[in-house]
């Protein structure tokens, strides 16, 4: 046996004696096994892991499989918790509870969102008439779930034809379409000022009403450096955000902590939410 | 529900408050109803306060909300965890953001871009 073969045996004896080995056995390992063995006959130091191990309740997805713990109530998939092992040996309460626990991995199969967060989940479903309040709710979650759907390789051609069978949602298709778009250059951003697009705004990088009651002359408040024309519903965000209590501003929201501050320190903090909100390009 | 009521009020208790004001203050943002969302700030920071005066920092039960499918719950656990479990609730709010839940991944961005600049002090 030559030497890189020792080594991979070596590693492969490595990866079984640590306390989390568990996670490194496939789950069709008996495939492999002598017809009527078990895993824990074969695998004694995995044995523990098997010993009262809870099962996945009956009713549920992946019912009367293994589980590590609990399922956390706000998962779709039984999410769960495991003590951290690294060292000890312990296999932890996995309550969920466990004040030395953390995430490790979903019990069910793997699906979308496996190790990436929560799995995509269904399309948010389409109200037929216009929600008298708030219908930037539907419309921001559906343009949400399209793209994250797209970007996950995803066919969304069905969604998008029961989204144009609603007269209401039809006139706010282009807001659905703009929310999308990709980021742009400061210049591609301020030169579209010039050419209305359905499903976009023109954005005061430094907002407008606070910098008019701040006393900066209207010229520099609607000069060309401060406009931009962005997706209607990335406008609303932005907005929303300046609005908001924050706990970076401590506690003030970033209006008010822009407040006392002058026209350049606005322009930064605007740039910089335009990039995060990913309008402008970095 | 004043400070003085939350003290007497279990930890798991709060968690599951926790996690309802998140979840509201989640609808508001969607919503665009910017007043709400700032009401439920506070209501959520007395939570937040409360958990982490109790011995120990009970703040590590918010935790348990980092893969809730809701993004705003996702963020509110990060945010209100940085100080004690630094490294996590990061990768909560990277995975916001990678993830691009929109309008969450702006302020997780944000939230992000403060953190490495050391502007903001999670305490």
């Amino acid at each position: 046996m030559d030497s890189r073969e020792n080594a991979y045996l070596r590693r492969q004896r490595q990866r079984f004696m640590r306390p989390d080995a568990v996670r490194f056995l496939r789950l069709d390992a008996t495939r492999f096994l002598k017809p009527g063995s078990g895993k824990s006959s074969v695998y004694p130091a995995l044995a523990r892991k098997y010993e009262g191990q809870p099962r996945v309740p009956e009713g549920e997805e992946g019912a009367g499989q293994f589980t590590f713990g609990t399922q956390d109530a706000g998962s779709e998939r039984p999410r769960v918790y495991i003590t951290r092992t690294i060292g000890n040996g312990d296999g932890g309460s996995g309550d969920g509870n466990d004040l030395d626990s953390f995430l490790l991995a979903a019990a069910g199969p793997p699906g979308i969102g496996h190790n990436q967060g929560p799995p995509l989940g269904d399309p948010p479903e389409i109200p037929g008439t216009k929600p008298s309040r708030s219908p930037s709710t539907f419309l921001r979650s559906a343009a949400s779930w399209i793209g994250r759907a797209l970007g996950l390789g995803l066919a969304v051609d069905a969604y998008f034809s029961a989204l144009n069978e609603v007269e209401w949602i039809k006139e706010k298709a282009a807001e659905i379409e703009t929310y999308r778009d990709p980021a742009r250059t400061m210049q591609e951003l301020q030169d579209a000022v010039d050419e209305p697009r359905p499903g976009t705004e023109i954005h005061h990088i430094a907002e407008r009403t606070a910098a008019e009651r701040w006393g900066f002359p209207r010229s520099e408040i609607e000069s060309r450096e401060n406009l931009v024309r962005i997706p209607t519903l990335k406008h609303y965000d932005i907005t929303g955000w300046y609005g908001r209590q924050n706990d970076k501003f401590g506690g003030l929201s970033p209006r008010e902590y822009l407040a006392d501050k002058g026209l350049e320190e606005r322009m930064r903090v605007g740039r910089e939410a335009l990039i995060l909100y990913e309008v402008l390009k970095p | 529900m004043t400070t003085k009521d939350l003290k007497s009020v279990p930890t798991e208790q709060l968690a599951d408050d926790f996690l309802a004001l998140a979840i509201a203050k989640g609808e508001a943002i969607m919503g665009d109803q910017t007043a709400q969302a700032n009401r439920l700030y506070w209501r959520i920071d007395a939570v937040r306060k409360e958990l982490k005066a109790r011995e120990g920092d009970q703040r590590r039960f918010l935790a348990r909300f980092y893969s809730h499918r809701d993004p705003q719950v996702r963020m509110e656990s990060a945010m209100a965890t940085l100080a004690i479990f630094p490294e996590q609730a990061r990768e909560v709010l990277q995975s916001i953001r990678d993830r691009k839940e929109f309008p969450h991944a702006g302020e997780a961005g944000l939230t992000l871009l403060y953190l490495d600049r050391g502007e903001f002090k999670p305490v």
